[in-house]
């Protein structure tokens, strides 16, 4: 296998991929001036690898002489259409001064080489074809060359390291790329030359363009960019491969050592699939799991803004309800307070007709004071500011006061009130006795208010059932009774049941509701049963013996602490 | 026997339960003074040293708690029994008040003036 040879075939391999590439690139958006400036530069890439070669092949020696001028000429538009390309539409920066000079610099070049004797002086005949020789401006050239180069490079690096991360990763493409093509030509047009004192090699750099294009192309068309890793693990398995392929072909003469060679390199190519595949998959996954992190953090974030907010509306909703609960309070106390007096007879005695009146006035405030601490109370449970503190407490004597209590009234009404059993064994049960006595006395005052005649019955029970141990009290009276339906809605939502609503409507159905959650935060029950309607009803409350099984009002205490 | 008429302080911002509260305890041989907000009722207490205070809680400008901690940092008047007496029915205000050595924290709607009297009486015989 020759030398010319492979350059023939190097030479139509980079020539169709750069028209590829530059179509390719084209196609993609043919508005964007970068995609433009692309192709054109693929296309000068073109022109620049071709010319080199036919000039360094034919034999006719004014050809080639023309041809290098071409090429010469060539490379100094590439050198601007680079520049154009990278600062302007890149980094999209418009610095007049150093473009005026770069454009200048290579409008000159380009004249000098295509029209003068100064930059392309002459060529000569060599073993392996014909040579160029510089002229006297060849050296200014090279440095243009190199100035503009490191332009470029200089104010990428700058603009890479301001750059997002998106950003910096086209950039890192298009710096490979460059510097792909800067190292391969510095090799084989600088120290190959130096070194083994030959100019043979000396466009065999210029193919490395293929490689410029390549990722430079990948950068632009691609919205997704892959990582550094994979581009360099890609680069190295490739580079390795063609000096192995070279290797074997231009080399080795022995057939058998050849075959083992291209085994070798087959296997390398398999093996450098692999790892390339490999990296690509490690760096998809790192970026996955980077991504999901940061949404984790983000959701983390807003999270606890919500909840600090959510935690603030609750300050300030309970704050309202306390200022307005005040508010409302304060005519309330002021009737309260009058009427009490009046009562008593600080002002004086009072008609008999304006007695009845005024105990009217009075009782409708009660009712009125009642329903605001009613609605202190459900708000408090329902934003969980209510403390529980348990004690044993031996309930049968909670029951008997209120009995005591509540017994006058009943006499009033011509009802009955009777605790009975009360001799019956009833273990001492943890509570919170303020709340179950309020419970209690709801329920029976409201056995009392809805039963015309008869009387309401109290008893107290122990339970055991699925090994937990409570104590129930009974509460039954001989008033108007309930359907089913009604006793599952009893406590489910503010009703009083159709008795309560056809006849009788003192006080909201805020009393059951306050019971039931205090009978649930004891991890109690409390329903109401009944034979049917015009059969009387029993209202059940069962308190479990050892008290709510988490500590609330140890929760409580730690939750009013931190408040 | 001379008998001296119990001095006590009210501080309360509604002029309307002021006067209640004042007509009913004059009623009862007590001397009240009324004052209508924090600062007044320090100066009253620095001037008149009262048998007992009755404070309400929520006051323009400085509450009742800030109050009650002010007057307790003072060590002559550390030891002047106080009622604690308010329609603002905060947990954490009660339990700050209690601590701050208040007798009781009533809800002024839950009694009657004649009840809060009985509990006044209480408080100054013990």
């Amino acid at each position: 296998m020759s030398f010319y040879l492979i350059e023939t075939v190097i030479l139509i391999i980079v020539s169709i991929s750069s028209v590829m590439i530059g179509s390719w690139v084209y196609q993609n958006d043919r508005k964007n001036p970068l995609n433009k400036w692309f192709a054109i530069i693929s296309l000068l890439i073109v022109l620049w690898v071709n010319s080199a070669y036919f000039a360094a092949n034919l034999t006719i020696k004014e050809t080639s002489l023309f041809l290098y001028r071409i090429n010469s000429a060539v490379v100094s538009l590439f050198l601007a259409s680079a520049y154009i390309f990278s600062v302007f539409y890149f980094i999209k920066k418009k610095s007049s001064v150093l473009f005026k000079f770069v454009f200048s610099g290579s409008l000159l070049f380009f004249f000098l080489s295509l029209f003068t004797n100064l930059i392309v002086n002459n060529v000569v005949e060599k073993e392996w074809g014909i040579g160029m020789m510089f002229g006297p401006l060849g050296d200014f050239y090279k440095l243009f060359a190199l100035f503009v180069t490191v332009a470029i490079i200089y104010q990428l690096s700058h603009y890479y390291i301001t750059a997002e991360k998106k950003e910096k990763l086209k950039i890192q493409y298009f710096f490979i790329g460059i510097a792909l093509l800067a190292v391969f030509n510095i090799i084989f047009n600088i120290i190959i030359p130096f070194i083994t004192s030959s100019v043979r090699l000396q466009h065999v750099g210029d193919f490395s363009a293929i490689f410029f294009l390549g990722l430079t192309a990948y950068a632009i068309v691609k919205q997704k960019l892959f990582g550094i890793r994979i581009v360099f693990t890609t680069l190295f398995v490739a580079l390795i491969s063609i000096l192995l392929l070279v290797d074997l072909l231009v080399f080795t003469d022995i057939f058998v050592i050849k075959l083992f060679k291209m085994i070798t390199l087959l296997a390398f190519i398999v093996f450098g699939y692999a790892l390339a595949k490999s990296v690509t998959k490690e760096v998809k996954q790192r970026e996955k799991v980077e991504k999901l992190s940061t949404k984790l953090a983000t959701t983390n974030i807003r999270l606890e803004a919500a909840y600090k907010k959510l935690k603030e509306l609750d300050k300030a909703k309970s704050e309202f309800i306390s200022i307005v609960s005040h508010q409302l309070r304060t005519p309330l106390t002021a009737v309260k307070g009058y009427l009490s007096m009046i009562k008593e007879g600080n002002y004086g005695k009072i008609p008999k007709k304006v007695e009845n009146k005024i105990e009217n006035i009075y009782n409708g405030n009660e009712r009125l004071i009642n329903l605001v601490n009613d609605m202190l109370s459900v708000s408090r449970i329902e934003t969980g500011k209510v403390d529980i503190g348990l004690e044993k407490i031996q309930i049968k004597d909670t029951v008997s006061e209120i009995v005591k209590n509540m017994s006058i009234i009943a006499k009033d009404k011509n009802l009955y009130l009777r605790f009975k059993n009360k001799s019956r064994r009833i273990p001492k049960a943890n509570i919170d006795i303020d709340k179950i006595h309020q419970v209690i006395l709801n329920i029976i005052d409201n056995a009392l208010k809805y039963t015309k005649k008869g009387g309401v019955v109290v008893e107290v029970n122990k339970k055991e059932e699925k090994g937990v141990k409570s104590v129930v009290v009974s509460i039954s009276d001989t008033g108007e009774g309930m359907t089913k339906e009604e006793c599952l809605k009893m406590f489910y939502s503010f009703s009083r049941g159709s008795a309560g609503s056809l006849l009788h409507s003192e006080g909201a159905g805020l009393g059951l509701y306050v019971s039931k959650k205090f009978v649930e935060m004891h991890d109690g029950n409390i329903w109401v049963g009944s034979e049917g309607k015009g059969k009387g009803s029993t209202f059940f409350i069962e308190l479990p013996i050892k008290g709510p099984k988490d500590k609330k009002n140890e929760k409580n205490e730690k939750r009013n602490s931190n408040n | 026997m001379k008998k001296m008429k119990k001095e006590i302080l009210i501080i309360e911002d509604e002029k309307m339960l002021a006067e209640m509260y004042k007509e009913r305890f004059e009623q009862e041989g007590f001397h009240i003074h009324s004052a209508f907000d924090a600062e007044e009722g320090m100066n009253m207490v620095k001037e008149l040293k009262p048998d007992l205070i009755i404070l309400d809680i929520l006051l323009p400008r400085e509450n009742g708690v800030e109050f009650l901690r002010k007057m307790r940092e003072i060590k002559e008047l550390s030891s002047i029994s106080v009622v604690a007496f308010s329609n603002y029915d905060d947990l954490d205000t009660k339990k700050e008040a209690l601590a701050l050595g208040a007798k009781e924290y009533l809800i002024k709607t839950n009694y009657t003036p004649s009840e809060i009297l009985k509990k006044v009486i209480y408080y100054l015989e013990n």
